[in-house]
């Protein structure tokens, strides 16, 4: 036991050799309480080596203080509130701008809202929109394919921007993570589903007495 | 053999509104939105009779649409791009085509506002330039700038409605201006709480200057004696212009016209709230709804 805890004291003194003069010189500011030259010594102190602070260090991490204390944290960590939630049954909160898994709406009367203007198309910084457009029998114009590249998408939310009549939008889901790449390509009837599903989220509750601009 | 043809359209385009008209989606999705972002105008709107109030409708609900696309959109371009489809929009409405209409509920009910009365294009066209000439300004810099663009953008709105209600004299068309003046610069004043998340400082620079407040100020919301100067002087430009409205409306008789000068009443409950809490504009009281708004209206009506 003895012989151990010397050597480690011998090593820690050839470690102050190696180290060279430069400790010596801090450890003797350090020694100094009144600043010289408008410096003070800042880092930790060293530690000192001397037999008998050696022996009152050991003794003090071996004895009960440091294990009473330790046990002492466990028993508070058990009163306080966790700071993690049952992820997949609970959810965190969510930003109501938050920009997740595309939807296409509809109206209340059930029509879809989107119109092809394909603004949306036009703007998407990554190419990702892809929109075919044909007119209904009744002369309406709408979209026949409206097709999302979910791995292209890099969600900044331009096409709920710019579309005038709210029918693209990106909504709070952000749990849509598939097992192909292909299920990652939206079609329109996809899109629409979202719509469906997502709607009393994405129809936000606000109510104004007056217009701001 | 011609007027055959026209028959047939005309049929096929009564048949088409038929088709939207019902499933009673257009006029209530307009009445929707109206209520949710516009809530003082929507009850005015309301209280309007047969044809002004289906025209009001259409005319509010395009402000509305219109009005709510700076706060919308992060880019410029893409603001812009969104007034340009509404300005196609309204150059479709007069096409006479029903085909030609975007299939928006709004416009959709532009369209019949717009083949039963006789509205005028350059007021429609007013509100959509108004937007995009200010799209990228974050402030005005003169008291008269504010009003020449609530002037575009809120008394446009009224002459449509007088229009729409076959209205057309100077005298009422005047305290509709001053009406529309009033109201718009009021609802500057309000939205000044909210001008972080608008980007956008109410108070025009000129005021700014000449009582020494920074518009950082106002975008952190602290109250001051300088800031209240500033609501102060505004808010009584507001109220001259309500006050000449009013002796301008003593001119026209009782009612059907008169209603469409109910959102007088909002604005001047407003002007004395201001008031009460001494041009104070953060104060919570103000963003309340008053409880004497309904049976005000209401009463309004039928007073002289």
């Amino acid at each position: 036991m003895s012989s151990s805890l010397t050597k480690i004291f011998t090593l820690s003194r050839t470690g102050v050799r190696y180290v060279g003069p430069s400790i010596n010189v801090l450890s003797q500011r350090s020694g100094s309480s009144n600043p010289k030259d408008g410096y003070i010594y800042v880092n930790d102190k060293q530690i000192s080596m001397d037999w008998k602070d050696i022996t009152d260090r050991a003794a003090h991490s071996m004895f009960v203080t440091e294990l009473i204390r330790g046990f002492g944290v466990t028993l508070a960590h058990i009163f306080k509130e966790p700071a993690t939630i049952n992820y997949p049954f609970e959810k965190g909160p969510l930003s109501p701008r938050f920009r997740g898994e595309h939807a296409l709406r509809r109206y209340p009367s059930g029509e879809e809202r989107c119109i092809a203007c394909k603004l949306c198309e036009a703007i998407c910084p990554a190419q990702a929109i892809t929109i075919e457009a044909e007119e209904r029998a009744d002369g309406s114009r709408r979209t026949t394919r409206y097709d999302i590249d979910m791995t292209k998408c890099i969600y900044c939310g331009f096409c709920q921007e710019a579309c005038p009549v709210d029918a693209i939008v990106e909504g709070p889901n952000f749990e849509f993570s598939t097992e192909t790449h292909e299920e990652l390509l939206y079609n329109k009837e996809k899109l629409l589903n979202n719509g469906d599903k997502w709607e009393s989220e994405i129809a936000s509750n606000i109510h104004a007495d007056h217009l701001y601009r | 053999m011609n007027n055959f043809k026209v028959f047939k359209l005309r049929a096929t385009i009564f048949k088409t509104i038929l088709r939207y008209k019902s499933t009673q989606s257009s006029a209530e999705y307009c009445l929707d939105s109206i209520k949710k972002y516009d809530y003082e105008n929507f009850l005015c709107t309301l209280l309007l009779q047969n044809l002004a109030r289906s025209v009001a409708l259409a005319v509010r609900g395009l402000n509305v649409e219109i009005s709510r696309v700076t706060e919308q959109v992060s880019q410029v371009n893409t603001g812009l791009m969104r007034l340009k489809f509404w300005e196609e929009a309204i150059d479709k409405c007069y096409l006479k085509d029903f085909k030609q209409v975007p299939k928006h509920p709004v416009a959709i009910e532009l369209f019949k506002a717009i083949s039963r009365t006789n509205l005028s294009k350059r007021y429609l066209k007013n509100l959509v330039v108004a937007r995009q000439n200010t799209i990228d300004s974050k402030h005005f810099r003169l008291i008269d700038d504010l009003e020449k663009y609530v002037e575009q953008t809120v008394s446009s709105t009224y002459y449509l409605i007088l229009e729409g209600s076959n209205v057309r004299n100077l005298d009422i068309d005047h305290a509709a201006s001053h009406l529309g003046k009033a109201q718009g610069i009021v609802q500057h004043l309000r939205s000044i709480p909210y001008s972080r998340k608008l980007n956008f400082i109410q108070i025009p620079e000129e005021v700014l200057v000449k009582n020494r407040v920074s518009q950082e100020e106002i975008l952190r919301g602290t109250v001051s004696k300088a800031l209240t100067d500033c609501v102060y002087e505004i808010a009584s430009r507001a109220h001259q212009h309500l006050q000449k409205s009013k002796q301008l409306q003593m001119k026209i008789p009782r009612g059907e016209t008169k209603r469409v000068f109910l959102p007088a009443i909002p604005v001047e409950i407003y002007l004395d709230k201001l008031q009460q809490v001494e041009y104070n504009v953060f104060d919570p009281e103000l963003q309340r709804r008053s409880w004497t708004l309904l049976p005000k209206l209401y009463f309004g009506i039928w007073k002289k």
